[in-house]
């Protein structure tokens, strides 16, 4: 596999992480984003749902990539997604109201320019998709896992600072070890 | 093969090490919340110092010699704070450079059982910067009671004040002293 390959690689494997992460935090907490398709004037069946498959389509997007399913599958949900992202940031611009972006799970974050400026590295991710290089499954599984560790291994990080910090402050008020 | 669904047990191990991380983190920030709306933040609040800004030291009940301070932080502390208390008990004799104390008192016999309790001696260097204060007479100065409570001074004025959360943010607050006097500057003064 030369360099090309991998650069043309780049886009849809930085995408899917994206994804990935994005898919986890939000089967781990859905509260947000269905606070934020009901802001966005949606009925709160209609949020329900879509709290159960935006992070379906962002981590089968992820399953269709580790797979090794049709190219044009994982373009095409590439697509879905990132119009989707960006058709909620439009509405947000529209109906003028700050609404939370629930795209990694609470955050101050506002929808709006951020997902339609997404927009073209979106597509770009599914062009790259249909350009992948041929891999083995288990190069794959590898690649998933060793993306899986990192990325817990970072918010353990998050995890373990905020945990200090709270005990710095108890111990500040309440003394003991 | 093998390899394979090793590799796929990781992944799932990895996805749960994930989610639960993520959990943590989530009750952390919830905690904090809850802290900063009981007001159990270990953050020093700044206070309105009104008229008080810029007076000299010795006007508001200080002693006479901070007035030539260069920069020290005064501190007020009362027996019934527990904060206050805590902020005692970590002293062990040693009061850091720069930093006073005021022991707002109650009733004027407490003031030798406090100094007991700071392990300072009044006779010495550390001693001398230790104070006392009936309530009535930091109501009069300050026009409030509040402790623990620092007070910074500047060239003998009074500049800044916030309150003391914890022992903790007592020890932050103390000046960094640079002084130019060399040694043997020192030497031909004191002839």
């Amino acid at each position: 596999m030369g360099p090309s390959a991998y650069l043309l690689a780049g886009p849809a494997v930085a995408g899917s992480l994206a994804l990935g992460w994005s898919g986890l935090e939000k089967i781990r907490n859905r509260a947000p984003l269905e606070a934020a398709v009901t802001a966005l004037g949606m009925p709160p069946a209609s949020a329900s749902v879509a709290a159960i498959v935006v992070p379906a389509l962002e981590l089968g997007t992820v399953a269709v990539l580790v797979a090794g399913l049709p190219a044009g599958l994982a373009s095409a949900l590439f697509g879905v997604l990132g119009v989707t992202f960006a058709f909620a940031g439009l509405r947000s611009l529209l109906t003028g109201r700050s609404i939370a972006c629930a795209c990694f799970g609470a955050s101050q974050r506002k929808l709006g320019w951020p997902q339609l400026i997404a927009l073209p590295l979106w597509l770009f991710a599914a062009w790259s998709a249909l350009h992948l290089p041929s891999t083995t499954m288990t190069g794959r599984l590898a690649a998933l896992a060793c993306a899986l560790v990192l990325g817990t291994a970072l918010r353990a990080v998050s995890a373990l600072r905020l945990g200090l910090e709270a005990r710095r402050d108890r111990r500040a008020f309440a003394g003991g070890a | 093969m093998v390899v394979a669904i090793l590799l796929f047990v990781v992944s799932l191990l990895a996805v749960g090490e994930f989610l639960l991380f993520g959990a943590l983190a989530e009750a952390y920030r919830d905690l904090r919340q809850i802290r900063e709306n009981a007001g159990l933040v270990d953050k020093p609040t700044p206070v309105d110092m009104g008229g008080l800004q810029n007076k000299l030291a010795s006007t508001c009940g200080l002693a006479p010699e901070l007035d030539s301070v260069v920069q020290a932080v005064v501190v007020y502390l009362d027996r019934r704070c527990g904060t206050c208390r805590m902020i005692v008990d970590s002293l062990s004799g040693g009061l850091p450079r720069g930093m006073w104390l005021v022991l707002v008192l109650s009733a004027k016999e407490e003031g030798p059982g406090w100094l007991a309790e700071t392990g300072l001696d009044q006779r010495n260097d550390l001693g001398r910067r230790v104070m006392f204060m009936s309530a009535d007479e930091m109501q009069h100065h300050l026009g409030t009671v509040l402790t623990p409570l620092a007070i910074e001074v500047e060239n003998g004025r009074l500049t800044r004040a916030v309150t003391i959360p914890s022992v903790r943010q007592f020890y932050a607050m103390v000046p960094m002293a640079v002084s130019l006097s060399t040694p043997s500057h020192q030497k031909v003064t004191s002839q």
